[in-house]
């Protein structure tokens, strides 16, 4: 057991009540708001839909009406990148996410971020499979949007941006990046997310949304938003504890997709 | 309790036995306050019963339920309503000065240690308790984890 919790378990000298006698005869009021289990397909439908419709909408406007996806199968793999954590906890000084690559298969992992002092997560494929985009968030690195390439060098940073940035997604031609952030927030004091856009060669920023509601998860028209192959991040992991979460698959119907990335080289 | 079977009522008294007190001991930590944990943790295993088997996973969504409701308790009374624990013993005055180092902290920073450092709840738990991104989760452990190891190295010099 490390210090840190130790030390919280000291918390425990308090004595708890027995309170399942008071659990089975209490009436309950009205269950904090969330979408119950019941309500969940509809939610995910609605939000599948949504989603869609942004991603044909976004298609069009990058003038890409006329092509027509390709089904996953029939696009041959390229490598997956992915973010793992590197150690099973967050209280050991230096654990953090980094980005991970491997081959479809699972083979050939490979590690792109080193970084000690930063958290980088959300890999997002270039269209033409030579970039990664990702977030890179914490204390002592400047935090926002970085991009490297497919082998994890030349990292540099896109934008800078301190709110906790995430779902960035390439536009089909490769010259910018969607994402999703509360940069808006001191302006309009409202604390909400909205989608943001940077050109990549010139660092320049523009608000897609306004509206006070949270606008999540951009899609560009190209990664298909979140795929259907983004598990569900589970604490089951191997034995090194290393978690796999938020896989991105760069050849999911990519509308121009020039073609895979070469195998990696570990 | 209609609606709950024989079944679910076993089940979910099978986790209060198994994690209500390290649930009750997290709430504690989070408030500093034991009539909110007590509030907290009996309304939402009451919440977990009245939905019977409609919850898949049941624990996850006690934990978070009652860290949300010992939020939105706090946030009623203005933070600043705080009930310190009456000391009687040693232990009691340990945990009671755990509570004050806690307090030193912000509320998401708090509850994100608390929940991942003291009860193992996964990112993507604390995420979803606090309504933030697993990044953001991440990044306020990151914060809160240095914070309190800082007031606990000044404390005990």
């Amino acid at each position: 057991m490390n210090d840190l919790k130790r030390r919280l378990r000291d918390i425990e000298g308090f004595a708890p009540p027995d309170l399942w006698e008071e659990i089975t005869s209490t009436r309950t009021r009205p269950a904090p708001a969330e979408p119950g289990p019941a309500r969940k397909p509809l939610v995910v439908a609605i939000a599948l839909l949504i989603g869609l419709a942004g991603v044909v909408l976004v298609v069009r406007a990058f003038g890409g009406a006329d092509e027509t996806p390709q089904p996953a199968a029939t696009v041959e793999n390229g490598p997956i990148a992915f973010m793992s954590e590197v150690s099973s906890d967050l209280y050991v000084e230096g654990a953090q996410t980094e980005i991970f690559a491997m081959n479809p298969d699972g083979t050939e992992r490979v590690r792109l971020t080193h970084d000690p002092e930063a958290f980088d997560e959300d890999p997002a494929w270039s269209p033409d499979g030579t970039q990664i985009a990702f977030v890179k968030v914490g204390d002592l690195t400047a935090p926002g949007i970085y991009a490297m390439n497919a082998d994890g060098s030349g990292s540099r940073q896109i934008v800078e941006d301190p709110t906790g940035p995430r779902s960035p997604s390439w536009s089909p031609d490769g010259t910018r990046i969607v994402f999703e952030s509360g940069l808006g927030e001191e302006e309009t004091g409202s604390g909400d997310r909205d989608i943001y856009a940077v050109e990549i060669a010139t660092g320049e920023l523009t608000r897609l949304t306004t509206d006070p509601a949270r606008d999540e998860y951009p899609a560009d028209g190209c990664s298909q938003g979140r795929s259907a192959n983004q598990q569900e991040p589970t604490d089951d992991g191997p034995a090194d504890r290393q978690h796999q979460e938020y896989p991105e698959r760069r050849d999911l119907g990519c509308p121009p997709c020039p073609g895979p990335a070469p195998p990696l080289r570990p | 309790m209609d609606t709950a079977s024989t079944s679910t009522v076993n089940a979910i008294e099978s986790i209060y036995r198994e994690e209500g007190r390290r649930l009750w001991w997290a709430i504690v930590a989070y408030a500093g306050d034991r009539e909110v944990a007590s509030d907290a943790v009996a309304e939402a295993f009451a919440q977990a019963l009245a939905r019977g088997d409609a919850l898949v996973d049941p624990l996850a969504w006690i934990w978070r339920v009652a860290f949300r409701l010992a939020a939105g308790e706090l946030k009623r009374r203005g933070q600043t309503d705080h009930r310190l624990p009456e000391v009687a013993s040693p232990d009691e005055q340990r945990a009671t000065e755990l509570v004050a180092l806690l307090r030193l902290l912000p509320g998401k920073q708090r509850a994100a240690i608390v929940l991942h450092c003291y009860a193992d709840r996964p990112v993507r738990e604390v995420a979803l308790a606090l309504g933030v991104s697993p990044a953001t989760a991440r990044v306020q452990l990151h914060r809160g984890r240095r914070r309190l190891m800082r007031l606990l190295e000044d404390r005990d010099g």
